[in-house]
């Protein structure tokens, strides 16, 4: 008895100090600052919501600036957080080019820094979606959906940002992913919808009204797949032979349009959530000087009208990611296109 | 050569050459619209066709009834840079109240009220603080902006598909023409264009001007109820660059910067202008960038245009 009460005290002792050894490797930074890009928009509000949640469960002190689509402030702010003494930051960079001086006051200062977005030259490591990859899942299954119900013929307005270099790779990938089951598929309009809603109900209007030979629209955003879908009602165009693609799953206004049963049916869903969560998991990696990949990929998935109630569920205007759910959908090593 | 000076020097005389000079200024304007709409429709047949008529018209619809009040403040000497960020308070507001009443007067009276409120508070901020209404207007812009994202981050989704909500949408030309063709819309022109003769004459120029700037702001709000019911949704992210492009027709109008001058015909024909520029570049497949580019290039055009004009015009009356 006392022999296995002493090899069970040995045994409970290794597993102690094997856990100890475990928490030192996987210490938590006291406090973690993030200078969003321009926090006002619903995107980074979710982003920021998956931030918080993760911080708050290992206990790390968040601070979030917004720059506010302004550079020089982004950069203020992120020299403001270095002197308030931040063990780790991150950054979703207004500019590429001009986040480069964050990226060398961090490294100068020896505070671990995470990019999310948008790449950086010197960085160490990104956390977020392809773009590419994004956009071709949205675009195959939309394609799937042509083929059974639409007659397998498809005539796309695509409502693009070109001045943002994700927006353009989104689109590719919708086009390149829809031909994969489509391959005559006709790209009719692609008209630059600033990303807002009411600037793509302007020109999907005038886009209509040049050629409304449509059965397919696909917005680089929710916003620029809503408002288009608003021009084509306001035409008087019949939606039950068309099929809306949206790309972001950044509110609730794609699990309204799904929701209404209309032509609303794939969403290229990039989970805002999991991209805060996943900031803050890479906050804690570089912390622990942890080896990272340089690009950290986040779960990009193709929802339908049928799956969407498996990612995400809806109490009044308030949803809820299922983790569980987002965990499981398999990750790129790499994007196909950057 | 002598009692034509004499004859401009009268006063009804100088009225005739103003009068001239303005509808010279109209007929130019008109010229380049017809011009604009012919080379369009030559590249693109479907530019004539009643659907794209239709569709400016709607497209239109909200910066001319913003344009007249625009009109009106720079007749008078000011400027309100607010009200791209009021039609998006506007929306959100009149969305939401429509949403939580189920009552779309309500929801439009919350919306026009935010409109009088703000028209309200930006004439105060000229005329008692006598805060420069270029810099009272942007720091209302950026209030109203900041404001709507407290009030809601997301967009607010239609939750009541109330039918006469999308009729205020579809009502656009109606209105259009009540406004500009109407007493009512002629009262309203007129009071700002009677600003300068109501300063000389010594009437209650803040009051008037007060006055000026919430209607401008209540014409802004009724683009906004316009905006979100075309829309289906209220969006705190709308109406960027509204004011520009509501500024950039009201010059290109012949309005002038300096107040004084300017006409109602002359705004709207400059708003179908720009209206017709935007709509007719993506009829023809152009690139999208060059809205911008020619836009500017207009405007940077009508303003010398202006400046000549004006020139010609006290050459004309002190000769």
């Amino acid at each position: 008895m006392r022999k296995t009460l002493a090899i069970a005290l040995c045994v409970l002792t290794l597993l102690a100090f094997v856990a100890t050894m475990g928490g030192a490797q996987g210490k938590v930074p006291k406090k973690v600052g993030w200078v969003g890009n321009y926090m006002m928009h619903e995107w980074y509000q979710t982003v920021q919501r998956g931030m918080k949640a993760r911080a708050a469960q290992l206990g790390i002190d968040l601070e979030v600036a917004d720059a506010n689509l302004d550079m020089a402030r982004q950069v203020s702010m992120a020299e403001d957080l270095i002197a308030k003494g931040v063990d780790v930051l991150i950054i979703s960079p207004v500019q590429q080019e001009g986040a480069e001086a964050i990226v060398k006051k961090a490294k100068a200062e020896n505070v671990p820094l995470v990019i999310e977005a948008s790449p950086v030259k010197g960085m160490t490591t990104i956390v977020a979606i392809c773009d590419y990859d994004c956009g071709f899942k949205g675009g195959v299954e939309t394609g799937k959906y042509v083929k059974a119900k639409l007659g397998g013929k498809a005539r796309i307005l695509a409502v693009d940002l070109p001045a943002l270099r994700p927006c353009i790779l989104r689109v590719d990938g919708f086009v390149d992913g829809i031909m994969t089951v489509i391959p005559d598929a006709v790209v009719v309009h692609r008209v630059d919808g600033s990303g807002l809603k009411d600037k793509a109900l302007q020109v999907a209007t005038d886009a209509l009204t040049k050629d409304s030979n449509i059965n397919v629209i696909y917005g680089c955003n929710d916003d620029s797949a809503l408002g288009a879908l608003q021009a084509y009602k306001s035409a008087g165009l019949d939606t039950k032979k068309l099929v809306v693609c949206g790309t972001g799953s950044e509110g609730l206004a794609f699990i309204k349009a799904m929701q209404e049963g209309g032509p609303y049916k794939v969403e290229a869903a990039m989970f805002p959530e999991a991209v805060g969560y996943e900031c803050i998991n890479m906050a804690v990696k570089l912390f622990n000087n942890e080896k990272v990949p340089p690009h950290w990929v986040t779960p990009t998935f193709a929802l339908t009208a049928d799956n969407w109630k498996q990612y995400y569920s809806l109490s009044g205007e308030t949803r809820t990611i299922n983790w569980d759910a987002v965990n499981k959908i398999p990750r790129e090593n790499a994007c196909a296109k950057y | 050569m002598k009692g034509k000076a004499m004859a401009v020097n009268e006063p009804g005389a100088r009225r005739r050459v103003g009068s001239r000079i303005i509808l010279f200024n109209e007929l130019i304007l008109v010229s380049v619209l017809v011009l604009i709409c012919i080379l369009i429709s030559i590249g693109s047949p479907k530019f004539l066709s009643s659907t794209n008529v239709l569709n400016v018209l709607r497209d239109s619809s909200m910066d001319v009834i913003a344009a007249i009040g625009m009109t009106m403040l720079l007749i008078t000497g000011e400027v309100d840079l607010s009200i791209g960020s009021l039609v998006a308070f506007v929306g959100v507001v009149t969305m939401d109240v429509t949403n939580k009443t189920h009552n779309v007067a309500l929801g439009v009276a919350a919306g026009l009220g935010l409109g009088l409120l703000t028209g309200l508070v930006n004439g105060v901020v000229r005329t008692k603080l006598k805060v420069n209404s270029l810099i009272g207007t942007i720091a209302m812009m950026m209030v109203l902006r900041g404001g709507v994202y407290i009030y809601r981050v997301a967009a607010v989704q239609n939750y009541h598909s109330l039918d006469a909500f999308f009729q205020i949408g579809n009502g656009y030309v109606a209105f259009l023409f009540i406004v500009t063709r109407t007493t009512i819309g002629r009262r309203l022109y007129a009071s700002g264009g009677n600003a300068t003769a109501a300063r000389i004459s010594g009437i209650d120029v803040d009051r008037l001007k007060i006055g000026t700037f919430m209607t401008a702001s209540l014409l802004a709000a009724v683009a906004g109820v316009i905006l979100v019911s075309r829309m289906n949704s209220g969006q705190p992210n709308a109406g960027q660059g509204f004011e520009i492009s509501v500024v950039a027709g009201v010059i290109l109008g012949g309005t002038g910067l300096g107040g004084g001058e300017g006409t109602l015909i002359g705004t709207l024909i400059g708003v179908f202008i720009l209206k017709v520029i935007n709509n007719g570049i993506i009829l023809l497949g152009w690139n999208q960038d060059l809205q911008i580019v020619i836009a500017g290039a207009v405007l940077i055009v009508a303003v010398y245009l202006d400046n000549k004009r004006k020139a010609a015009r006290a050459l004309i009356i002190t000769t």
